[in-house]
This record gives C-alpha cells, structure tokens and sequence, in this order.
C-alpha cells in the first residue's frame, strides 16, 4: 500500500517558489493498477518522484509498504520500480553494460538481464550503445530497467509519451500483462485519460497539486454516474438491436442514428457485462462491431473536478 | 542513521570508472608519468629539483582531475542521475561513489604516476624522504581542489558553470587578488611580505607553502588543505541527502 497524507511540496525559494503539492493524500492499495490522473503541471511527477525520496517533501507522510522513502531510501527503492518521465542515459555506454550495472545493485544474476530484455524486445540492442536506441526502444529500456528484480511495486510516469499510437496500445498491453504475471501494485501516471481506462482499476485524481478523489474506477463510476457512449453498428434490424440493449439493466438509453448506426449510453461500471452482451449479438450477426466512443475517464475526472469546487 | 551498503557504492563507483572517468585517468596518468620520466633525468635525478617538478606535475593534474570532476554537474543537472538514483543506491552511496571514483581514486593515481617513473628510472630516488616531501604537500591540494570542484558542481548542477568556477578559483580571483595587492603596495607604500603573499597564494594552491622556510607556513598550507578536505568530505556527505534529481 502506497500512502500520502498531507504531503506539501513547493520548489525552489523566494518570489520564485512554487507549490507543486498543497496537501495531498491518497491511497494505493496492494494489487492495484492504478492510475494517477491530472492535467499537465498538476503535481504528478512530483508524487510519483516522492514515492522514492529522489525529492524531499516539505510536510506530511509518505509511506509505501510502511516504509518512509526518505528515512528507508534503500529500502524503498529495492521494493520498487521506477520508470522516469524524461529518463536520461549514458548514450555511449552499452545497454548491456547499464543493465548489468542495475542488475548489480539490485542484486539479481545477470541471467535475468537477458530475460528481461527479451520479455521487453530490446535483447538485439544489447551490445549496442544506447544511443542506438529510437525512442519507443529507450523506452523500453526505460522498462527493462524498471522490471529487473521484479519488484513489489511499479511506478511508471508517462509509460506512453512519445510513442506513435500503436506502440502506446502494446505499451500498456504490456504493462498489464506484467501487471497480472508480476501481480505488483502498479502506478501508471498520464493525462492522456482515453487510454488508460481499459488497463487501469484504480484511479487517483490529482488537480492543481490537490488529490480531489481516488478509489476504485468502478466506485468512482458509481458516484459520479459516469456512463460511456458506445457506437453500434447493426447488419439489419437496428430497432431489434436497440430493443434488446435497452432491456438491459445498466443501459441508459440507445439512440437510433440511421440504417445500421445505434448510440448507446451504458453505465461506466458495467462495461465488461455489456461487452458479453455485444459480443453475443456479434456472433449472432445482428452486430457488425461497436466501439467506446466517449472517453468516462475524461468525464469522472471533470465531474470530480467540478464536484471538488 | 541509514545503514551504509558498501556493496551499492563499490558497484556504482566501478561505474563510474569504467564509464565517466576511466579513460580520462588513464590518459592523465600516462601524460604525468611520461612528462615525470623526462623530467627527472634532465634534472640530473637530483632530488632537490624534484620538488620543482612536481609541484609543477601536481598543479597539471590537478586541474585535469578539476575538469573530469566537473562531470557530477552534468550527471545531476541533466539527470541522469535520477536513472542510477531509482536504484536501491541512496543519494549519499551515490556521492560516496563518487568521492571513491573522484578524489581518492585520482589522489592514488597520482602518487602512482609520481612514484613509478622515479622508481623505474632511479630506484634509489624512491628511498630519499626528500622525494615524498612535494608528494605530501601537492596530493594536499589535489585532494582539496577536487572535493572543492565536487561541491561546486553539485550547487551549480551544469558542467560549463562549474568548470568556469573551477578555472576562477584556479586561477583568476588569485592573479586578481596578488593584481590588487601589489597595487595596494605600490600605491601605499605599504610593506607587503613573501609570507603573506605565499599564504594568499596558498588558499588557491596550497602546495606554494613548499617554497617558504617558514615552518608556520608550511603547517598552514598542509592544515588548509587536508583539514579542508576533511571538511568537504562532511560537507558533500551532508549536502548528498538534500540532493534533489
Ligand atoms: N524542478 C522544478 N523546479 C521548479 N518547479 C517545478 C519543478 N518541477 C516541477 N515544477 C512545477 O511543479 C508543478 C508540478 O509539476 P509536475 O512535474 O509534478 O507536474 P506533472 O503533473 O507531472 O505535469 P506533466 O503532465 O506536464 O508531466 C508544476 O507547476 C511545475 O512547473
Ligand atoms: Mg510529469
């Protein structure tokens, strides 16, 4: 479990001092694939770097595992993985010769680096330097050295920026299948929210350096009535379709749109259930394919923002 | 009090060898020890010239062991500190690499690149205490003027600053200040005595103090700049925790 209470962080002194955190407190839960979600600037690399004392909080507790990054610094940091925004690298050094220096002082055998970098792709970088590296492969060198001693806890600021679209998606696939083989509590940090919401079950939303809620997507769906919009496209017969999904408990409502076109709202926390049901009308044929339209990430975290006040 | 893990700091210290520093100190080396075995002959292996010498020697390396040090700002102030910090090394094992890597590795590489061309090209040399005397004395500012690059480094956080501070310190604040006092004398008649400029001089290169008769001198020159160094020890050991990457 990953605490904050009341954590106060501010850069810098004087007339150029800045508030980067007014009081933040949160819970990660054990087990969680949790997403830490606000808008650029507000607060969420700092969180993220306070979780392995790299910066020093002015007030308030910080404990992960019971553990206080500061005091236990080792401690923490074999506990737990982390994947830097920006990371940078010594370009001229070999990715083998860094990932055997991780290797070392996260004391693992050397076997591993291999296996890790085959589970990430990199291994036919190994005797190359870094530099040789594009970005969407530094980036998973950036995970390859998250995951070497497969640690407890993964804290992953932006696992996805810079990637084009379709190494975003295996990204986060990625993640989530480490995730479940690992079964470590993941932090993934983004204000791409779209995206996130098919691997994530956790959420803590973070706003101008205050947490405003957190807790598990489908309690904040919940309390906040978040519903997704889905696109349905029908082979015949939309108004069967509709008349069939309109039955169902947790939709909202379907509208007609033309021929072969439904627009149907479901209630956020019951996408898997509605999902079966689609499905099933897919292999019956009466569905050619559907698709989430609206984001319900985007929309918790704004209905968040303006309860919040 | 956190525990210490010599394991975390020899294994980043190794990297930062083989990786930052090494090839820089190695070629050091060689240049100290290539211009140490032509200068010993030439001064006809006399041992009282070699204090002329090696003052000379340590005041090169020291300033090439400045430069390489002020390579910490870059690791620091780019970040790429952060990717060795997310490891389970804490902030004081990463300058206490450091340190190792640094000074301590440099201060016995330069006894190294002193001693062995003396003992290669003149073994009994090496027994002559006189030889170990500017040893003693230069390896007291090598030590100093590098712990002081690593802590001006580590508050300015960019290689270019830190290398300008170093070469000012080095160089232009003593010229300035010997440039103003002997403007002071001059125009004020005031008596200015070699003591007093030697330990002006000192506080800059505190191996000169070799050149005064004054014993109070010398001790003062070999108190400065290990008991500085000792204080910068504590000092960069201290100010690693409040390091933020
Ligand atoms: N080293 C620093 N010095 C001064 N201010 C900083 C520093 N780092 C962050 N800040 C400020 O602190 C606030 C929070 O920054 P932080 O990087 O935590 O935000 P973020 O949520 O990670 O944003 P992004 O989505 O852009 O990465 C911002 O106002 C930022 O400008
Ligand atoms: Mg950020």
């Amino acid at each position: 479990m990953i605490e904050f209470r009341n954590v106060v962080k501010t850069y810098g002194s004087g007339k150029r001092r800045v508030t980067a955190l007014q009081g933040a407190s949160f819970i990660v839960p054990s087990g969680a694939l949790a997403g830490f979600l606000g808008p650029n600037g507000s607060g969420k690399t700092t969180s993220l770097k306070l979780m392995v004392g790299l910066l020093r909080r002015d007030s308030g507790e910080v404990s992960v595992k019971g553990l206080d990054p500061e005091r236990e610094e080792r401690e923490v940091k074999a506990l737990t993985g982390f994947l830097p925004e920006r990371p940078v690298y010594p370009l001229s050094v070999r990715v083998e010769d860094f990932l055997r220096h991780v290797a070392r002082l996260r004391r693992v055998p050397w076997s591993d680096v291999r296996r890790i970098a085959r589970l990430v792709g990199i291994d036919k970088y190994l005797d190359k330097p870094i530099k040789a590296m594009s970005r969407g492969y530094l980036q998973r060198l950036g995970l390859a050295q998250t995951l070497l001693s497969q640690p407890e806890i993964l804290l992953l600021d932006e696992p996805t920026a810079n990637l084009d679209p379709i190494a975003r998606m295996e990204m986060l696939e990625l993640i989530a299948t480490l995730k479940r083989d690992l079964g470590a509590t993941v932090i993934i940090s983004s204000h791409i929210l779209p995206e996130l919401q098919l691997v994530i079950d956790y959420a803590v939303f973070i706003h101008r350096g205050v947490v405003i809620d957190y807790g598990r997507l489908d309690e904040l769906s919940a309390k906040y009535g978040a519903v997704t919009i889905y696109e349905v496209k029908t082979s015949r017969e939309p108004r069967r379709v509709a008349q069939q999904l309109i039955g169902l408990e947790h939709v909202k409502g379907v509208l007609i749109k033309d021929d072969n076109t439904l627009e149907v709202h479901v209630d956020s926390r019951a996408s898997t259930e509605v999902h079966h049901v689609l499905d099933e009308l897919v292999s019956e044929g009466l569905v050619l394919s559907y698709e989430a339209k609206s984001s319900y990430l985007d929309q918790l975290y704004r209905r968040a923002v303006e309860t919040a006040g | 009090m956190k525990r210490i893990s010599l394991d975390a700091i020899l294994a980043q210290t190794d990297f930062i060898v083989m990786n930052t520093l090494g090839k820089a100190l190695i070629t050091l080396v060689i240049l100290v020890s290539v211009l140490n075995g032509v200068f010993l002959p030439v001064t006809g292996f006399d041992p009282d010239a070699t204090k002329g010498t090696e003052v000379f020697l340590g005041v090169i390396y020291t300033l090439m062991a400045a430069l390489m040090l002020t390579g910490i700002a870059d690791e620091v102030g780019t970040g790429q500190a952060m990717i060795y910090l997310v490891q389970p090394i804490t902030k004081r094992e990463y300058m206490a690499a450091w340190l190792l890597a640094g000074p301590a590795l440099l201060g016995v590489s330069y006894i190294a690149a002193i001693l062995i061309p003396a003992l290669v090209l003149s073994p009994r040399l090496v027994t002559k205490p006189i030889i170990y005397e500017p040893v003693i004395y230069t390896l007291g500012e090598l030590l100093y003027i590098a712990l002081l690059t690593l802590f001006l480094s580590l508050l300015l956080r960019n290689k270019s600053r830190a290398v300008f501070a170093m070469l000012s310190f080095m160089f232009l604040i003593p010229a300035l200040g010997l440039l103003i006092l002997g403007i002071l004398s001059s125009t004020l008649g005031l008596h200015i005595s070699d003591e007093v400029l030697t330990v002006f001089t000192s506080i800059f290169h505190p191996a000169v103090v070799i050149f005064e008769n004054d014993s109070m001198v010398r001790v003062f020159g070999l108190l400065y700049s290990y008991g500085g160094s000792a204080a910068l020890v504590a000092l960069l050991l201290k100010y690693s925790e409040r390091i933020e990457v």
